[in-house]
């Protein structure tokens, strides 16, 4: 299979990668910082700190995938943008493929396995 | 001090411009996360290290395309030029070793050593100059290369940090193991007299000359993936370091000259009345001075490459 760079628009492919994370917990809707860590920490099991979270909301306003709502008292509510959702798009696209090509690679080793065992106990290690 | 002064304290290591716009916001968001109480050691090491990290974003970003811009193939010259001057630093403190204390005594020298105490204390603290300058060169770079320069430049750089982490602990047991052998030699043994012993001093020598490169490969290796974002003031930094190398191989260079003339016993037999001493020991006088001076040049056509980078908008870091 050819190789392809990974996120186009620059987003690295990492299921624990804090920005996809963050892209993919606004895609349920508008969130603030506390509530985008509670989300994150239950879709993915993968609690933000603080300097982290603040971190990729900084790059992500920065390269307009999401943006900032009006303050509600000291939080402040982020929304996805249609970039921020391309990007959210093109990242889990190429966490599909990376599914994808582990999926076949598994089959064949299931499959190579199934053939040895059926070829006596001297190949069935 | 109160649980909102410290948290204040701590987001003061931010950047002014990052604490204008999200201060309050991660204050609201650490009672949210923490209430009142002491924060988790976890959250302190978490925001110091982005805080770090949100610093070096504002001397470097990550390089767009991939490939080094002549900004950091200036500073990367800059870095070895500085290895070489580190290399030949060590050789003229091995040189110079008893001077700091040999210079306070009644030498019969007219002036005393003046020129010379003068230039080896220049040599001291330019040394000292430039170090801090090149720290403040390379640890942005690592941090920003770390946090932001992807899988590829992160391995890089583990992969460099590693060997040079290992020929680190080669030196430093080999350099233990020396001084543990060297209090069983006699002075005679210790200089010249014993071929075993003067072997495993240059082995040690070619062994940290190699950990101190393996080092400067690491540093080259973070700057790979990055490119000044504020061009004047790395390119500043930068030029200075250049020019702490300069005049660190120019006041090498003045030592050496103010002693061989004022007090040529200081150096042996090299350029005293034993001339018979003296093929011998040239290398070992002027090798200092030759990396010193190559270095300099290094480092000078270093600082002449680095330029200013124009492009803002292409080098936001990527997120993540």
């Amino acid at each position: 299979m050819p190789r392809r760079p990974a996120g186009q628009r620059g987003l690295r492919v990492r299921q624990n990668d804090p920005a996809l994370l963050i892209l993919l917990s606004l895609a349920e809707g508008d969130k603030h910082g506390h509530a985008l860590v509670g989300d994150i920490a239950e879709v993915a099991g993968v609690r933000l700190g603080p300097g982290t979270l603040y971190g990729a909301i900084a790059r992500l306003e920065e390269r307009g995938l999401i943006e900032p709502l009006a303050e509600e008292g000291r939080r402040r509510p982020y929304r996805l943008t249609r970039e921020g959702l391309a990007a959210l798009d093109e990242g889990l696209r190429e966490l599909r493929r990376l599914a994808a090509a582990g999926d076949e690679r598994l089959a064949g080793a299931s499959r190579r396995l199934a053939g040895a065992s059926q070829l006596g106990p001297r190949w069935a290690t | 001090m109160s649980t909102s002064r410290t948290r204040r304290a701590l987001l003061s290591l931010y950047p002014s411009r990052w604490r204008r716009r999200y201060e309050d916001e991660v204050l609201g968001h650490l009672d949210d996360e923490c209430g009142e109480g002491r924060l988790p050691a976890r959250i302190v090491v978490d925001v110091v290290a982005n805080a770090a990290v949100e610093r070096s974003l504002g001397a470097y970003a990550v390089a767009g395309g991939g490939a080094p811009s002549d900004a950091t193939r200036g500073l990367r010259l800059i870095l070895w030029g500085w290895c070489c001057c580190v290399v030949g630093g060590v050789g003229f403190a091995k040189l110079a070793e008893h001077f700091a204390t040999a210079r306070y005594l009644p030498l019969g020298v007219p002036g005393g050593l003046r020129v010379a105490s003068t230039s080896y204390d220049a040599v001291q603290w330019v040394a000292l100059l430039g170090g801090v300058l090149v720290a403040l060169l390379v640890v942005p770079a690592a941090l920003v290369a770390l946090a932001y320069g992807g899988p590829a430049a992160r391995r890089r750089l583990i992969v460099a940090a590693a060997l040079a982490v290992v020929l680190t602990a080669v030196s430093a047991a080999w350099l233990a193991w020396l001084v543990a052998w060297a209090h069983q030699l006699t002075f005679a043994q210790r200089n010249g007299g014993d071929a075993r012993y003067g072997l495993s001093v240059v082995g040690l020598a070619l062994v940290s000359a190699a950990a101190l490169a393996s080092w400067t490969r690491v540093a080259t290796a973070a700057l790979r993936a990055v490119t000044p974002a504020d061009g004047s003031r790395i390119s500043l930094a930068a030029r200075a370091a250049a020019l702490c190398a300069v005049i660190l191989a120019a006041a090498a260079a003045f030592w050496l000259a103010a002693v061989s003339i004022d007090a040529p016993g200081f150096l042996g037999p090299v350029f005293g009345a034993h001339a018979a001493g003296l093929s011998a020991q040239w290398p070992y006088v002027l090798a200092p001075e030759v990396l010193l001076a190559v270095g300099a040049a290094l480092a000078v056509v270093g600082a002449r490459a680095v330029r200013p980078c124009a492009d803002r908008a292409a080098v936001v870091p990527a997120a993540g």
